[in-house]
């Protein structure tokens, strides 16, 4: 499927280091953006943004990319996600931000866990819908369940709190985005190696194998649901500090295609694919507010362009780039080898 | 230890089996030949839980398989190696053993990876490369692998031959008979009759029904094997 883990075996170490390197890199740039744009609250909304997309199409990667399932409406967990944190924050307005977000997360677990049950049954364009009608519906239920909603007004979303310390700053909100993002990805990043990670591609690659092996590939299906469920809602909740705000026109169809757009340009099963996917689409997402409905055009055009030149997605350019130069290599030892007449 | 009682089985409209029985005796080679839809993948799925017959029974040492899903028929011990090979191609030799065991007990899954590696010297080396980057050959033999890893009484093999080169495909069978002979009974479906050379007993299908059963040796003989696979 993915090209880029179909390594050669002689790249390897050289591949892994890489990987810690960019992983070393991301990880201090994260840290040090607000000191060096701490004064700038535009530059640092955005790379919160940034941030908190790349966890919403990672957890939408885990059931697009390597659980080989579709979905059209994550937006609408996101949505249960923000609404659920919003609520329980205006009930209880001093909970620690930990309690807040595990609320946040179990509820939208629960929503995944209830749209992984028809999968048994569904797969391809039928799931499609099903979930498109889950990303639709959300937001009208959130219009008119007005008695926890507010209605269209939405609910204004209250700064997090640890302790007395509450994250209402820019800089706040950014750092607490940033360490959520940062553990929930080492936990799907570890979960992808367990025997549940494994069944999950397991069953992208052939559900009839991976019932040969003994895995259960309805409840396979159902958990994966779950998990990405469980990351939309983390997402989710954090989607509202950042927005300051939830309400139903901040969820749109739009929004769940984006998330499924950024998993594409990132690439298919591939973390760091995501992360780069949705930081690209943001990014060209704030481009186009001088060109007032025409942000859909400028985003699919870059979706179409990163595609044209890599089908792989993002994720696919170092090892076709490796690729490119060992054939390179190869060439040029052939022509070196009959250059010198060492024939045999 | 095997029994398959006048099953049938239908996909949708189509009736891909009528009336089939068979049998295999513990520590037997049974070969299962046909053509193209004479339905021996059915067969197999039947046994192994992955296809609900609608008539007659499947017997595991004397129990009636009806109600067990495939999880729990390979807890009882019965292992299919599926069609087509079907190695997870982005996962390694290791991790592809790793999901054939996915029912083990953590503690003894590395263990297991590696007493199966001990039938397969040449997946040893390239334990940490991607399923994917083998060749044909090789891909059959970790499919096999795999599917050994719950250590089975019963193996249930789906053309293993499929796309092999006729050298590969000796190799590949040579394997199967090495496992066999170490005590697991053998239940090989394919359309090379090279597996007769192998097999103690064959039983061969037409469009679903039992043409022809008999000692290998008999069936290979046979004129009516000729006609079964001509239709």
């Amino acid at each position: 499927m993915s090209p880029a883990s179909r390594t050669v075996p002689g790249g390897r170490a050289a591949a892994r280091i890489a990987q810690w390197a960019m992983v070393g890199a991301v990880v201090v740039i994260g840290v040090l953006f607000p000191q060096v744009y701490g004064q700038d609250f535009y530059a640092v909304t955005i790379a919160t943004e940034c941030i908190v997309y790349a966890l919403i199409t990672i957890s939408l990667n885990l059931l697009v990319g390597y659980g080989g399932q579709i979905s059209l409406g994550q937006a609408g967990l996101v949505a249960i996600g923000g609404y659920a944190g919003a609520y329980i924050l205006e009930k209880v307005p001093s909970l620690p931000f930990p309690v807040e977000l595990a609320f946040a997360a179990v509820l939208t677990t629960i929503a995944g866990l209830i749209l992984g049950l028809p999968t048994g049954r569904l797969r391809g364009h039928y799931l499609a819908v099903v979930t498109l009608g889950l990303g639709v519906a959300i937001p009208q239920i959130a219009l008119n369940l007005t008695s926890i909603t507010n209605g269209r007004t939405g609910l204004i979303v209250n700064p997090a709190s640890i302790g007395s310390l509450a994250l209402a700053s820019p800089v706040a909100i950014y750092y607490m985005c940033f360490v959520v993002t940062c553990l929930s990805v080492i936990a799907i990043h570890s979960l992808l190696k367990t025997r549940t990670g494994r069944a999950f591609m397991a069953v992208r690659d052939s559900e009839q194998a991976a019932a040969a092996m003994g895995i259960n590939v309805q409840r396979t299906k159902i958990t994966l649901f779950a998990v990405s469920a469980f990351f939309a809602g983390i997402g989710g909740d954090l989607f509202g500090h950042l927005q300051n705000l939830v309400a139903p026109g901040a969820f749109p169809f739009s929004l769940s295609l984006f998330f499924l757009a950024a998993v594409i340009v990132g690439g298919s099963a591939s973390l760091p694919g995501s992360v780069i996917g949705a930081i690209l689409l943001v990014l060209a997402d704030t481009q186009t507010t001088s060109l007032p409905g025409f942000e859909p055009v400028v985003v699919g055009g870059v979706v179409v362009l990163v595609l044209l030149i890599i089908p792989g997605g993002l994720a696919a350019v170092p090892a076709t780039l490796m690729r490119l130069r060992s054939r390179q290599g190869r060439r040029r030892a052939r022509t070196g080898s009959l250059a010198s007449g060492a024939g045999d | 230890m095997l029994t398959v009682d006048s099953i049938d089985c239908s996909y949708g409209p189509v009736q891909a089996l009528m009336g089939l029985s068979l049998e295999a005796t513990d520590g037997a080679f049974i070969a299962i030949l046909g053509a193209n839809g004479a339905g021996k993948s059915t067969t197999l799925k039947a046994i192994a839980g992955l296809v609900r017959p609608t008539r007659g029974r499947v017997l595991f040492r004397g129990r009636n398989l009806a109600r067990l899903g495939p999880e729990r028929r390979l807890s009882l011990g019965i292992a299919l190696c599926p069609e087509g090979r079907r190695v997870f191609p982005d996962f390694t030799v290791a991790e592809n053993l790793r999901v054939g065991g996915h029912r083990l007990n953590r503690r003894v899954l590395g263990d297991r990876v590696d007493q199966t590696l001990q039938l397969f010297p040449a997946l040893k080396d390239r334990m940490g490369q991607s399923a994917g980057s083998l060749s044909g050959g090789e891909q059959q033999m970790l499919a096999i692998a795999r599917a050994l890893m719950t250590e089975p009484s019963l193996l249930l093999l789906d053309e293993p031959s499929l796309g092999l080169a006729p050298m590969i495909t000796r190799q590949v069978f040579d394997a199967v008979d090495g496992i066999r002979k170490q005590g697991t009974t053998v239940v090989l479906v394919e359309q090379n009759r090279l597996a007769l050379r192998y097999a103690d007993y064959a039983y061969v299908l037409g469009n679903g029904r039992l043409r022809l059963e008999g000692p290998a040796g008999e069936v290979q003989d046979d004129e009516r094997l000729r006609s079964a696979y001509l239709g």
